[in-house]
């Protein structure tokens, strides 16, 4: 009960002093006005698109085209069994030169299938058929499914499979454009320059699944998208049944992270155990949801996203709209690279991907690339328990006492302080004075706790096996003494038949 | 231990480092520092610079011993912060070996031997007192008065001689010089079966209320700088409101029950090193409690060790005693003090939503 009464008075504090709903978070340096003073560009096409079979969450999609093959642009070349992942289709007219593994954006760096398209530069375009509004959540799922769009702020689940079974179950449909990483401004400049893809997108949207509300959270580092958000929907008249809110919520990481902005913006959280629609709210993040305005209105499927080119390291920081595939070393070149011995990250400073190989491609949930200076080496000091990392967490963990455990590979105490709830967010590592990295030790602890996992069952699965085994033979064993029994019962009866003189079989054989 | 090169997220750090918080806490501590020394002379600052002479000495040479980067660990500066917290403990013109002593056993027994920083299961500046007030206690219970209340106070070449030669001045005797503290007199008023508004009024013990007077002030600043501290974020609310709520809550209660007997809220509030221990010494992040609940009862569980050693026990101050105490139990604290987890079950605030 005072645990219940600190949490609740820290939160109280926290409110008071910075308006913030949840626990924890950081404010790291935002760097973002670098890539935020040139408008989106188009760089020139790349001579080849590598366009990775595996793009989104599940398993990977089967390619629809064979090499040498020519396809058109929004062609679908690769498809996946309908309940679980999206199509791909051709960014641009070209021809299929290669199916095979090639370096995709992964933190492994193992390569993955892809299909290389070389685009002969016509940009001939399938003729795409605007689709009708969406008014059931059926037909909406049919839209985001074909259209290929999933998550597109960078967890890459398949939309489609977020909606609920039907309509009527959700009450307020939220927009995501906190982006709080550093660096990264490409769902900034999306709000700015095409609010009414946004606001027009999520109230196509937030209609198919009868939703009341519309809520827009965006940090309040960027008015200038706040602006034309609230300035577009002012002007819209359609939908007038839906109340529609643009919502400035606090600069803090990680604001954007689908539970915090939740708590943030409704009061609620999110059940562990459950999904945002147990609670009657769905989120979308503003790339996601312009995707979706774009399939509807003009039938265009996900060929293009925004992508953030910044870092210390390129002479022209902007945000650029490229087609997927594009590798990352025609885009940084293009930008001008300034040091040889950058370091490049796929996503933000704080939950990004470092990229070993250059040319490696935009793909679907490529939000940003960050193209820095190699960090100065800082030396790890020991742990100082000072807790800084508690209060930095967003969803209350004991990140220093998870950091013991994983050190002496207590499994069981990872399981009991919720080791797997940790989003890997790096708020506990960004402000340990001692400079632990501590999500490595998290990411090492999870994988550890999931082999124990394995190995348990498959313990428990063998150890079922046998037993199962050992209560057939114990059952056979059983059966063919019954047969006996009634045999020789059958054979004695007959016999007693015979000299008429019947003998009852001995009770326990019957 | 597993040795990460940087090649994973995040890739950008806080500007803050040990030192940092290390800094900021004798930054809040230095104003107690200079009312130390407006009441009680220089020997302060000759402690303060004894015991970073040896804490410095003691810890270099330990992280030889272990076989530690020196340079580094040195720079954290924690050791400086237990050698000034030993200091304002001791009396301020007890001879140098004290001040040694209490210093060389914090850091080379209660720091280096259980592991270093981050891993000492006791407060290091709470053992090496508690371990000179148990070895030498004549030494430890005769406390320097207020230079206000004696006829010729030591200059500071005096205090200097004296701390390090152990030789007063011709003509001055020690007895003008030493005297109880506010706690002190009262406890053996009380032992002494007097009542609290007679040792009060006692001319000699109390000296007109400047005796008081020297430890309301300390008191007083090192509420300020802990003030300082929590506004920083250095330090956590938890801790000092635990400690202070409860030391107020019981010492109000008793001395409602008899006036007489129990002191009040203020005497316990700003006596002794009441403001020192709620703000500086059981808010040490490596021997206290790391969860947000296990800080309040941390802070509480000392406050009650504090108000019985007071009151009941055989030692004037109890704030080392106390920390101990509490030390031993942090690991269970922890353990039974699991805040709950984002989505795990409901909050207060939740309930209040629904409602």
């Amino acid at each position: 009960m005072i645990g219940k009464w600190v949490e609740t008075i820290d939160l109280w504090i926290r409110r008071w002093r910075e308006g913030v709903a949840f626990h924890g978070g950081i404010h790291p340096v935002q760097n973002k006005l670098i890539s935020t003073h040139l408008p989106i560009q188009t760089p020139p096409l790349a001579d080849r698109l590598v366009l990775p079979l595996n793009q989104h969450i599940g398993p990977a999609s089967e390619p629809l085209v064979k090499v040498g093959q020519r396809v058109l642009g929004g062609e679908m070349i690769a498809r996946c069994a309908p309940p679980l992942g999206v199509p791909l289709h051709a960014p641009t007219s070209g021809i299929i030169t290669d199916i095979g593994d090639y370096p995709v954006s992964h933190a492994s760096g193992i390569p993955g299938p892809c299909i290389i398209l070389t685009p002969d530069g016509k940009e001939e375009m399938q003729v795409f058929t605007p689709r009708q509004l969406p008014n059931s959540v059926q037909s909406l799922k049919a839209i985001l499914l074909h259209a290929g769009i999933i998550g597109m702020g960078g967890a890459g689940f398949p939309s489609f499979r977020k909606m609920p079974r039907e309509g009527g179950s959700i009450h307020t449909f939220i927009v995501n454009g906190a982006e709080c990483e550093p660096f990264i401004t490409c769902d900034d400049m999306l709000m700015r320059e095409r609010p009414e893809d946004i606001v027009e997108g999520a109230l196509i949207m937030a209609n198919a699944l009868g939703a009341q509300k519309v809520i827009v959270g965006i940090e309040d580092n960027k008015p200038d998208a706040t602006a034309a958000m609230r300035a577009h929907h002012a002007v819209l008249s359609n939908y007038q049944h839906i109340a529609f809110e643009v919502k400035q919520v606090p600069t803090i990481y990680p604001m954007g992270g689908a539970d915090q902005l939740i708590t943030q913006l409704t009061g609620l959280e999110v059940p562990a155990d459950g999904h945002a629609v147990d609670l009657g709210l769905i989120m979308f993040n503003v790339a996601t949801v312009s995707a979706l305005y774009r399939a509807v209105v003009i039938g265009k499927p996900v060929l293009k996203r925004i992508v953030t080119l910044t870092g210390f390291a390129l002479e022209r920081p902007c945000n650029v709209e490229v087609p997927i595939g594009t590798p990352f070393d025609h885009l940084v070149q293009w930008a001008g690279l300034t040091r040889e011995d950058a370091q490049w990250i796929m996503g933000g400073p704080m939950m990004g991907v470092p990229i070993p190989d250059h040319r490696v491609p935009v793909i679907k949930t490529s939000n940003c690339i960050l193209v820095n200076p190699p960090e100065p080496t800082t030396e790890t000091l020991p742990c100082i328990r000072c807790g800084a990392c508690m209060d930095a967490c967003p969803i209350n963990l004991l990140p220093q006492q998870l950091y013991w455990h994983v050190k002496s590979e207590q499994l069981d105490k990872l399981d009991a302080l919720h080791l797997s709830d940790c989003i890997e967010c790096g708020c506990c590592a960004y402000v340990c004075p001692s400079h632990i990295p501590l999500v490595q030790y998290y990411r090492h602890g999870k994988t550890a706790v999931r082999n124990a996992k394995a190995d348990k069952e498959a313990a428990v699965r063998a150890k079922q096996r046998h037993e199962a085994q050992l209560a057939r033979k114990a059952a056979e064993e059983q059966e063919r003494a019954q047969r006996l029994a009634a045999k020789r019962a059958a054979m004695m009866a007959a016999d007693a038949e015979q000299i008429q003189n019947p003998i009852e079989p001995p009770k326990e054989l019957t | 231990m597993m040795n990460h090169p940087l090649h994973s997220s995040p890739f950008d750090w806080g500007q803050q480092n040990v030192r940092q918080v290390m800094l900021q806490v004798q930054m809040a501590a230095t104003p107690a520092m200079f009312v130390h020394a407006y009441f009680f002379g220089i020997g302060i600052f000759v402690h303060i610079a004894i015991a970073l002479v040896i804490a410095f000495a003691a810890e270099a040479a330990m992280l030889y011993l272990r076989q530690k980067p020196i340079k580094s660990y040195l720079l954290d500066w924690s050791v400086v912060l237990t050698a000034i917290d030993i200091v304002f403990c001791l009396p301020p013109t007890s001879p140098w070996w004290i001040t040694a002593s209490a210093v060389l056993f914090a850091v080379i027994i209660a720091k280096h031997i259980f592991g270093g920083l981050g891993y000492n299961l006791f407060n290091p500046a709470m053992t090496g007192y508690a371990f000179v007030l148990i070895s030498f206690p004549a030494v430890m219970t005769v406390w320097h008065l207020p230079n206000a209340l004696v006829v010729n106070p030591l200059d500071a070449w005096q205090t200097i001689q004296y701390i390090f030669t152990n030789t007063l001045p011709n003509g001055t005797e020690l007895d003008a010089l030493t005297g109880a503290t506010p706690l002190e007199a009262t406890r053996t008023g009380l032992l002494n079966d007097q009542s609290l508004s007679q040792i009060f009024n006692h001319e000699t013990i109390f000296q007109g209320g400047q005796l008081a007077d020297s430890s309301f002030w300390l008191n007083i600043s090192f509420l300020f700088g802990g003030l300082w501290l929590l506004y920083r974020g250095v330090i956590r609310w938890q801790m000092p409101v635990g400690f202070l709520l409860t030391l107020s809550a019981l010492a109000f209660g008793f001395h409602l029950y008899d006036p007489e007997r129990y002191t009040s809220v203020a005497f316990h509030l700003f006596s002794g090193a009441t403001m020192l221990a709620a703000f500086f010494i059981i808010t040490d992040p490596v021997t206290g409690s790391t969860t947000p609940s296990g800080r309040l009862y941390f802070g509480m569980g000392a406050a009650l060790l504090v108000f019985v050693i007071r009151t009941w026990g055989g030692y004037a101050d109890a704030v080392a005693f106390a920390v101990l105490l509490m030390n031993l139990l942090v690991p269970w604290i922890d353990s039974v003090t699991i805040p709950r987890v984002y989505g795990h079950g409901s909050t207060l605030l939740d309930k209040r939503h629904e409602s």
